[in-house]
């Protein structure tokens, strides 16, 4: 990866001239180098590398919202994480929210215990008859927590306003450490539904000095498309669920089951846990099981079909589906929208091709892209997605020779990057080593910057259809607050 | 005509666990069948610390991640997985040794105001959502939680059980104990997953240093994540339902 240094003036300049050159930003990050005061790291996509950029500070650092308007988002974590100040001052805290002793990733002067949280603010929204409705942060359903705050007149919602970090369990200071220790375990737990991505994301850059073989690149690749699986159809009979659409509800829930019953049978986990490593793979799958998942495969194929032509045929859910919680191709651009949740308001962008990791440079794949960025978009593409992936794991096993399936990762020194399309779209993580130790670990969970989009799509639909707008999103709670 | 109606609607794509077959599964969990030679390679590659040598081979479910790390590196090939008791009542029943009697673990708690239904009430305190996906499934066509008379409630003030996952993240302990006094009495809570019964990955991170055990939860359900099938069974079991 290449490593460019600028000045604190030249920050901006080089990030609008990397915009110009079609790059987007990926994540805007602050460690604390053990000589001086701050290092601020930007990290840019170019044409499927990673290229860092360093600034070292004193504390303040300028704001590069004005060029990605995303950014924003990374420097209030920023903010709040490691105590740097943006353009001069501190911004809204977004997940931490506790304040008073010191900042989370700062070395020295931190204590957990005696920050006290930070209260959550009115929304901006008056008026007459204009009423708040604040909802969570425990839910109705059996979801993660966090806490919503919707001004509505009658019933159309006019602002929304999340607050999350209810799960914050400080996972980036918890990676810190030796390097030589596995923590593959905990990575998995970033969020449970997309551990094989956290954990491809983790050993990638565990490995860059050796070479995974052949074998266990292919089955961590199947691994990563049954998650997928399992989380898009999850995600579609979700909103069965949640527009009362009974049958194709429990019809989805039964595919989902045997989805997870295959994960068991071929990791010994529902959610693949435990399977991935750095260096490969920890046990290996036998071909006997390989040809049942292949027949399993095209079982699964048909029930879902039908699950389609049920959802997809349905004038009434389609009813609800179009035009509801549309985001649009402008502000999800803005908020940096990513995976499905992009690709359904019309962005282009899968990190699986763009980057072409694990076995994914070398397979054939669609990328499906909808433009109306509504419930029914999104539903389409996860729906195109679960068919992609079906053609993906077949690939895999088509492709599956014998061979060894681990080798022993020797983790190197240094700033190592890795980006994933995760089910639910761009997973970052980085990491610099220093003498040994991992001195600072950065994780960017998809569902980061989609918690906006969704901030965008509600406002003007009604407060019935937040539930369904908020199942197509389907973002994790977790993730986002690390 | 009639009758394939009727086949559709009772028995077409219907994939239900029968209640005998569900209620007598066990799930798996690491322990030494064979001689320790207490080379503490167990206790190094377990990411919880779950296991000891010293004082005999001993494993502590409330922390274990099952894994099977352990098994995986036990040079003597000492480690087999054997059937794990779905639940234990107090924190000390869940550190298991070799020989361990499963019936002996299984009691029942005391609540018999409960056996004849529950309504819980599902209260994440910061769990990585796979404990939340479970107890999804624990509705689902498969397992079909509300045939054994369980419920799940949209509010605490219906419910006569909390099921807590997650290891009470420091952000949400304020929220957790007004959802705590907002369950009316009698009630009981359940601590459901490796995170909510010892903290497991989590406790050295943000979050409160009692954990969910401020709680008092009555019933510990082991497992990361515990499947429907353990969550079924252990409610079941330890409230005396009928089954």
């Amino acid at each position: 990866m290449e490593t460019i240094e600028v000045s604190n003036d030249d920050y901006v300049q080089e990030s609008s001239e990397f915009r110009r050159l079609g790059a987007r930003l990926l994540t805007v990050f602050a460690e604390e180098p053990r000589d001086s005061k701050g290092l601020v790291n930007a990290l840019y996509a170019v044409d499927g590398e990673v290229l860092r950029v360093r600034t070292l500070t004193d504390g303040d650092v300028p704001s590069l919202s004005a060029v990605f308007p995303y950014a924003l988002f990374h420097e209030r974590l920023m903010s709040e994480m490691s105590g740097v100040t943006i353009d001069g001052s501190y911004p809204d805290p977004i997940v931490f929210r506790r304040r008073g002793a010191g900042h989370p990733m700062q070395k020295s002067g931190f204590d957990a215990s005696a920050c006290e949280p930070v209260p959550i603010p009115r929304n901006a929204t008056e008026g007459d008859g204009v009423f708040e409705i604040p909802v969570g942060p425990v839910h109705a359903g059996i979801i993660e927590p966090g806490h919503f705050r919707f001004s509505v007149a009658g019933e159309t919602v006019l602002e929304l306003n999340p607050t999350l970090g209810y799960t914050h369990r400080g996972m980036e200071r918890l990676m810190e450490g030796p390097v030589s220790a596995d923590r593959s375990r905990l990575v998995e737990r970033i969020s449970g539904d997309t551990c094989v991505a956290n954990s491809i994301a983790y050993a990638e850059m565990m490995e860059s000095s050796v070479k995974v073989p052949r074998r266990a690149v292919v089955i961590r690749t199947m691994l990563a498309e049954m998650e997928r699986l399992y989380n898009h159809i999850s995600a579609v009979s979700g909103i069965c669920t949640d527009t009362a659409f009974s049958v194709p509800s429990a019809i989805g829930g039964g595919i989902m089951e045997k989805a997870l019953r295959m994960n068991s049978t071929l990791t010994h986990h529902r959610y693949l846990m435990n399977a991935v490593v750095p260096g490969g793979i920890r046990w290996d799958i036998g071909e006997d099981t390989l040809r049942d998942l292949d027949d399993f495969l095209i079982g699964l194929k048909f029930e879902v079909e039908s699950l389609e032509s049920s959802m997809m045929d349905s004038p009434s859910l389609q009813d609800r589906m179009e035009t509801t919680g549309i985001l649009g191709k402008e502000s999800a651009m803005d908020i940096g929208a990513t995976g499905p949740i992009g690709r359904a308001s019309g962005i282009a962008i899968d990190c699986r091709r763009e980057f072409g990791y694990e076995l994914y440079g070398e397979m054939a794949m669609n990328m499906p892209v909808e433009t109306t960025g509504d419930v029914a978009a999104r539903t389409k593409v996860r729906f195109a997605e679960i068919t992609e992936s079906f053609s993906l794991i077949h690939q895999c096993i088509q492709d599956m020779q014998p061979g060894e399936t681990r080798v022993r990762a020797r983790p190197g020194s240094g700033f190592f990057c890795s980006v994933i399309e995760a089910p639910r779209g761009q997973l970052v993580h980085a990491m610099s080593v220093v003498d040994g130790q991992v001195w600072r670990y950065h994780v960017v969970d998809p569902s980061f910057r989609n918690w906006f989009g969704m901030c965008h799509a509600v406002p003007g639909n009604v407060v019935p259809d937040f539930p369904l707008i908020n199942k197509s999103f389907g973002l994790s709670y977790s993730g986002n607050d690390l | 005509m009639l009758g394939t109606a009727f086949v559709n609607m009772f028995a077409k794509g219907r994939n239900t666990i029968p209640k005998g077959e569900l209620m007598s599964s066990r799930c798996p969990m690491p322990m030494a069948t064979g001689p320790c030679d207490g080379c503490r390679e167990c206790m190094s590659v377990c990411p919880t610390h779950a296991i000891s040598v010293d004082d005999g081979w001993s494993i502590d479910l409330g922390r274990c991640l099952m894994c099977m790390d352990c098994i995986l590196h036990c040079p003597n090939g000492s480690i087999e997985e054997v059937p794990a008791p779905d639940y234990a009542l107090t924190r000390e029943e869940l550190v298991l040794r070799p020989g361990f009697d499963v019936d002996e673990i299984e009691r029942k708690v005391d609540a018999p105001m409960f056996k004849g239904s529950l309504a819980f009430r599902e209260l994440d305190t910061g769990s990585c959502n796979a404990c939340e996906v479970e107890l999804n499934c624990a509705s689902n066509q498969f397992y079909d939680l509300h045939r054994f008379g369980i419920k799940v409630v949209a509010s605490p003030r219906h419910a006569d059980a909390l099921v807590v996952t997650g290891p009470m993240a420091r952000n949400m302990r304020i929220a957790a104990e007004k959802t705590y006094e907002a369950v009316p009495d009698p009630r009981i809570v359940i601590a459901c997953g490796t995170c909510a019964i010892s903290g497991g990955l989590f406790v050295e991170g943000d979050v409160e240093p009692e954990g969910v055990a401020s709680m008092k939860p009555s019933i510990l359900i082991p497992g990361c994540p515990p499947s429907p099938d353990r969550v079924i069974r252990s409610l079941v079991k330890s409230l005396g339902m009928r089954h």
